[in-house]
Formats: structure tokens, sequence, C-alpha cells
């Protein structure tokens, strides 16, 4: 399979656990709890899915699963080289919680109904883990540009430098 | 890339949104459940998940108040009084 298509297929299913994620979010209450019920399998799917195909692809570069190691920071730190190592400590770290609220959900429903409490408190978690990749994501592909050129530019008025002008 | 990702999980989520709500109307939703009726082989009871239609009852406290009322009446062990008393759902 060529990286093209390798990074679309990582695009579709990217798009997959990302929506499936939103709607059993939004839905987990229970007046919507087929929705949620569907939702959540399309997750625990997605996630069951990225794990096959990352043990059989484990050559490829962009199909493989993520191998977070602490000698990445030691490389990113000391020479900048590689990738910056949140990446893959974010991807582990969500496959881990997201599949973790899934399982825990799926379980809940058909034969453990105490892992309900367990299964939200794992999501709530997983919110946040959500949220922390959006943010660093969103950082490193363009907010260290535009944060970068608005701090110089703020420092730069407080210092005196450029006059305050009324937009 | 970003914008383009965000897209496409949007779609996703309304292609995958859709078809969750067609899967929940075919099943009943949450509350908006038909009257489903099952006959209970240990008590004989015929029992029925009707009359949580609105509120806050939905299929999950269906399923648990079915449970507990199965474990509270069990003891009675077929007494018929009894049955023919609690045959009709407890709307409580």
């Amino acid at each position: 399979m060529t990286p093209k298509r390798q990074q679309a297929l990582l695009l579709f299913w990217h798009a997959w656990l990302g929506g499936s994620y939103l709607v059993a979010y939004l839905t987990a209450d229970e007046d919507t709890y087929g929705m949620h019920l569907f939702a959540g399998y399309a997750v625990l799917a997605a996630i069951v899915v990225r794990i096959l195909v990352g043990l059989a692809a484990s050559d490829s570069r962009l199909l493989k699963l993520p191998r977070p190691h602490l000698g990445a920071w030691r490389d990113w730190f000391g020479g900048g080289k590689g990738r910056h190592p949140f990446f893959a400590w974010f991807a582990a770290a969500l496959l881990v919680v997201v599949g973790a609220a899934a399982a825990t959900g799926a379980l809940s429903d058909s034969l453990m109904t105490w892992l309900e409490d367990p299964h939200e408190v794992v999501s709530e978690v997983s919110l946040w883990i959500v949220f922390g990749h959006i943010a660093f994501v969103t950082f490193m592909y363009g907010g260290r540009k535009f944060i970068d050129k608005h701090v110089r530019q703020a420092v730069a008025k407080l210092a005196g430098r450029v006059p305050f002008t009324h937009a | 890339m970003l914008k383009k990702m965000l897209i496409h999980g949007l779609i996703a989520a309304t292609v995958i949104g859709g078809a969750a709500a067609v899967y929940a109307s075919g099943r009943g939703g949450g509350d908006e459940m038909g009257p489903t009726v099952r006959t209970d082989t240990r008590t004989g009871y015929i029992t029925d998940r009707a009359g949580y239609a609105g509120g806050k009852h939905a299929y999950r406290e269906a399923k648990d108040h079915d449970r507990e009322h199965d474990r509270k009446y069990d003891r009675y062990d077929r007494d018929k009084d009894h049955g023919r008393k609690h045959r009709d759902r407890d709307d409580d």
C-alpha cells in the first residue's frame, strides 16, 4: 500500500473514531440511550480495527501502533531530532483510555452493570485527554506561528516600540 | 490539514449520528418504547415494558425494574393470589 493510501486510511479511521466519540459523548443520557449504545460500539469497533491493523502493519511508518518511549524526549530536547514525543504519547494514551471507556460501556450494558459508574469516570477522563490532544495538535500545526506572531506584537506594543492603533 | 480533519470528523459524526438515530428509533428509542410483552418462565407472569413512555424512564430503568421485580417476588414462588395481584405492571 502506498504511503498516500495509508494516510488516507488513517484519516478515514480518525474521522470514524472522532465522529463516533462525539456522538457517543453528546448522547450520554437516558433519553438517547439507544444512540449512545450504537455510537459507543462504533468507537469500540474503531479501536479494535486500529489495533488489528497496527499489529498487521507493524513495519508501516504510518499504520504501526504508536510506541512512546522515554528516549524520544532526550532526542527531541537534545538535538530536536525526530517527531515531537507528545504525538506518540497522546496517541497511545487515547487508544488506551478511549478503548477502556468503550469497553467498560459495552460490558456495563451486557454483563456487568456495576461498570456503569467506572465507565462514566473513564469517559470524563478521556474527554480531557482528547482536549489535550486537540490543543497540542493545533499548537504544532499552526498555533505556534500564530502565538509567536501575536505574542511578539503584544510584547512590542507593551515595550512602546509600536504605537497602539485603534482597530 | 487540520481544517480537513475537522470537516471529516464532523461529516463522520453526522453519518454515525444519523445511523445511530435510525438504530435507536427502530429499537424503540429511549423513552418511546412500545409495549413489549414477555413471559417470565420462572413465575409464569406476563410482564410488559409499557407504561414507561415519557419522562425520564428509559430502557435501562425498565430493565433494572424488571430485575428488581423478579428478585422481590421470586420468593413468593408461584403463589396464585400474589401472581394475580402483581400481574399488571407496577408503575412505582
